[in-house]
C-alpha cells in the first residue's frame, strides 16, 4: 500500500540577498493513521518541511523534489487545486492559536469557514456543524462560544477552537506545527492529550513538528531528527529517542533536563554557509578527518536510517 | 465601563484645554488687547478704549472673565468681529458649510481610494503595478496641497480652459457649483488618497504576514478570500484614526487650496483674518476647528468600539 504522504528529496531554498538552503534532500513518509514527528532545534528546517507540504511557503521559496499526497504530487498542483487540498485533505494547527485566529471575526465564523469555502454550505448549516464540532471537543457551552471573539477566550480555548477548525472536514492528514511551544507543563499535557485523542478517535495521520522530545515520544510512532536542514536519524520513535545512534541525537537527548541538562557544545551552523562534509562535524566529539570533507549519506542501521560514518 | 469613562474624561480635558488656550491666547498677545480687537488702523480716543474695555469686561478679574467667556460659549457667542462688523459665530457658520462640503467629499472619497490603492500596493508589493502606485502616492503626499492646486489650476484652467479660475459658482445652480468645486475637491482628494494609500499599504503588508492570514490560507481559503475576507478589515483599522487626524490636517490644507481657487470658505476667512489681525474671528475659528478635531477623534473611538471586539472588551 502506498503511503498517505510521501516526501521525496525535498529541498527548499529561500532566495534573497543570500540564498538560504533551509531544507536539503529530505525524504520521509507517513502511512494512513500514522503519527510521526519531525524533531530538532529552532532553525533546523522542520517547520519549513511542514509548510512545504501544505503549500504555505512564501513566494520567494524555491522548492524541489516531490510531495506525494494520496498519490498526487502537491508541488505540481496549481494554486487553485492546492486550495482544495488545504483544509480538506491536509489540516494544519499552528503554535500560538490566539494569533492564528482573526481577532475581528467570531470563533464560530472561523470554525465554520472551511465548510463554507470547501463545500459551499449555507451559513446556518455550517454554523450548526461548527457548533457540533466544538461541543465534540468538550466545550459545554458551544453555542455561547460561537459568538465570542478570540480575545475573549483563553489560550487553551483558542487551541481547541483551532483544532476544531482544522479538523472539521476530517482531513486524512493533520500537521501540527510546534503545538506545544511556549506552553507550561500542564498545558503541554493538555494539548498532547488532545491531539492523541483526536488521532486515535478519527484515525487521522499526524505529522508533528516539535522541539519537545517528550511530546514526540508520547505521541509519535516514528520520528525523524533534523539538523541544519537535513534528516540525521530516522526510525521508530522509542528506538531513536530511547537509544540514539547519531551523535546529534545523542546530544539532543542528553540535553533534556531529566538526562542532566548537558548542552551540545557550539551553535547551529548558518544555513547560508553550512559546514563542508558532515554538517554536525564542528560540534561532534567523534569527528575524524573524513567527516570534515565527505558528506555522509543516510545509511540503514537495523530499523533506522542514520547519517553518520562513525555509527553503523 | 471604566474605559469609556476614562475616555470621556480625556476628551472633556482636551476640550477644556482648547477653551483655556483660546481664552488665554489673545490676552497673552503683546500690546493692548483692545487695540488688537478693534485693529491698529483706526484711531480712537482713550475714553472710547475704556468703554470698549468695560464692554468686553477686560477691567474685571481674570476668573470672572473666564466665567463669562464660558457663559457666552454656551450661548454660541464667540465674540464680535469689529473688522467685518458681524458676530464671529454667524461669520463662521456662513462659511463653514462650504469648507465642510468639499473637505468632507475629499476625506470620504480619498479614504475609499486610499484603501483600494493601498490594498493593491500592499498585497503584492513586489509587482510593477504596486511599485507604481506606491511611488505615485509618495509623490503626491510629499507635494504641498497648495502647490498641487497651483499646478492643476495652471494646467486644467489656464492651458486647457476646462474649469473656471475662481469662486464657488457663477449662478447658484448645482452644475455650476460642481464645475467650480471639481478641481479643489480633486486636489484635496488626491492628497487624502495618497496619505491613506501609504498607511493602508504598510498595514496590508503587515497584516498579510500575520499568522491568522496564513492560518486562513491553511484552511483552504483562496488568496482573494484571505485578502477580502480577513486582511482587508483588519488592515483598514488604522485608516479610521487617519481620517480623524486628517480632519484637522485636510482642514488646514483646505485653507491654502481655498486661497488658490479663491473659494469663500473658512480658509479664506481665516486667511483674511490673519492678514487683517482680526483676533476675535481667529480665536473663534481656532476654537471651532479644535472642537471639530476633538469630535472627529471621539467619532473614531466610537467607530473602533463598533468594529474591533478587542477594544469593545476593554471598554466593558
Amino acid at each position: 500500500m502506498s503511503p498517505l504522504l510521501d516526501i521525496r528529496s525535498l529541498s527548499v531554498t529561500f532566495r534573497g540577498e543570500q540564498a538560504v538552503r533551509a531544507v536539503e534532500d529530505v525524504s520521509f513518509s507517513l502511512a494512513e493513521g500514522e503519527v510521526a514527528a519531525l524533531v530538532g532545534e529552532s532553525g533546523c528546517g522542520k517547520s519549513v518541511v511542514a509548510h512545504a507540504v501544505a503549500g504555505l511557503l512564501p513566494p520567494g521559496a524555491a522548492v524541489s523534489g516531490a510531495v506525494l499526497f494520496q498519490g498526487r504530487d502537491l508541488l505540481a498542483l496549481a494554486e487553485r487545486e492546492m486550495e482544495a487540498v488545504r483544509g480538506a485533505g491536509i489540516g494544519v494547527v499552528f503554535q500560538n492559536p490566539s494569533l492564528a485566529l482573526n481577532p475581528l471575526h467570531t470563533v464560530g465564523r472561523q470554525v465554520a469557514e472551511p465548510l463554507r469555502v470547501h463545500r459551499g454550505e449555507k451559513k446556518e448549516q455550517a454554523f450548526a456543524a461548527a457548533c457540533r464540532a466544538l461541543a465534540a471537543l468538550g466545550f459545554a457551552d458551544a453555542p455561547g462560544l460561537m459568538r465570542l471573539y478570540p480575545s475573549q477566550c483563553s489560550g487553551g480555548m483558542n487551541q481547541r477552537v483551532v483544532t476544531a477548525a482544522s479538523t472539521i472536514l476530517d482531513p486524512p492528514l493533520l500537521i501540527a506545527d510546534e503545538p506545544t511551544k511556549g506552553l507550561d507543563r500542564d498545558r503541554v499535557a493538555d494539548v498532547a492529550g488532545e491531539l492523541g485523542r483526536l488521532v486515535a478517535e478519527r484515525g487521522t495521520a499526524l505529522l508533528l513538528i516539535t522541539h519537545d522530545i517528550p511530546v514526540a515520544l508520547a505521541l509519535a510512532d516514528r520520528v525523524a531528527v533534523m539538523y541544519a536542514g537535513e534528516i540525521v536519524e530516522t526510525g521508530p520513535a522509542r528506538e531513536v529517542l530511547g537509544d540514539p545512534a547519531h551523535p546529534y541525537t545523542r546530544g539532543l537527548v542528553a540535553s533534556l533536563p531529566e538526562n542532566g541538562f548537558v548542552p551540545i557544545p557550539g551553535a547551529s551552523p548558518s544555513p547560508v554557509d553550512p559546514p563542508a562534509g558532515c554538517r554536525f562535524h564542528p560540534r561532534c566529539s567523534f569527528c575524524v578527518d573524513r567527516c570534515r570533507t565527505e558528506r555522509p549519506a543516510l545509511a540503514a542501521a537495523g530499523r533506522r536510517l542514520v547519517r553518520c560514518r562513525r555509527c553503523p | 465601563m471604566t474605559g469609556l469613562l476614562a475616555k470621556g474624561i480625556r476628551y472633556a480635558v482636551s476640550l477644556l484645554v482648547v477653551v483655556v488656550l483660546t481664552f488665554a491666547l489673545p490676552r497673552a498677545m503683546p500690546g493692548d488687547p483692545v487695540m488688537n480687537i478693534i485693529g491698529e488702523d483706526v484711531s480712537v480716543s482713550p475714553a472710547t478704549l475704556d468703554a470698549i474695555r468695560a464692554e468686553i469686561g477686560l477691567d474685571r478679574p481674570v476668573t470672572e472673565q473666564f466665567a463669562s467667556y464660558l457663559w457666552s460659549l454656551l450661548h454660541l457667542d464667540l465674540g464680535y468681529s469689529y473688522h467685518l462688523s458681524a458676530p464671529v459665530f454667524d461669520l463662521l457658520v456662513a462659511r463653514m458649510g462650504w469648507t465642510l462640503l468639499f473637505t468632507g467629499i475629499a476625506i470620504v472619497v480619498g479614504a475609499a481610494i486610499g484603501i483600494l490603492a493601498g490594498t493593491v500596493a500592499g498585497w503584492r508589493p513586489e509587482t510593477k503595478r504596486s511599485r507604481a502606485v506606491t511611488l505615485a502616492a509618495l509623490a503626491v503626499s510629499c507635494t504641498p496641497p497648495y502647490f498641487l492646486a497651483l499646478l492643476f489650476l495652471s494646467f486644467f484652467s489656464f492651458r486647457l480652459g476646462l474649469f473656471p479660475f475662481k469662486g464657488l459658482y457663477d449662478e447658484a445652480t448645482f452644475g455650476s457649483v460642481v464645475h467650480h468645486l471639481f478641481l479643489p475637491v480633486l486636489v484635496l482628494t488626491l492628497f487624502a488618497a495618497a496619505r491613506n494609500t501609504l498607511i493602508m499599504r504598510g498595514s496590508v503588508v503587515q497584516e498579510k504576514g500575520s499568522l491568522y492570514a496564513l492560518y486562513a490560507r491553511a484552511r483552504g481559503l483562496s488568496d482573494r478570500a484571505v485578502l477580502f475576507g480577513h486582511v482587508l478589515k483588519n488592515a483598514s483599522l488604522p485608516i479610521v484614526t487617519l481620517i480623524a487626524l486628517d480632519f484637522g490636517f485636510i482642514f488646514s490644507g483646505a485653507l491654502f487650496v481655498e486661497i488658490v481657487f479663491s473659494l469663500n470658505g473658512m480658509g479664506t476667512l481665516i486667511y483674511d483674518a490673519v492678514l487683517g489681525r482680526d483676533y476675535p474671528l481667529l480665536q473663534g475659528a481656532f476654537l471651532v476647528i479644535a472642537v471639530m478635531v476633538v469630535c472627529a477623534n471621539l467619532a473614531a473611538d466610537l467607530v473602533y468600539l463598533l468594529v474591533d471586539p478587542r477594544i469593545r472588551r476593554q471598554g466593558q
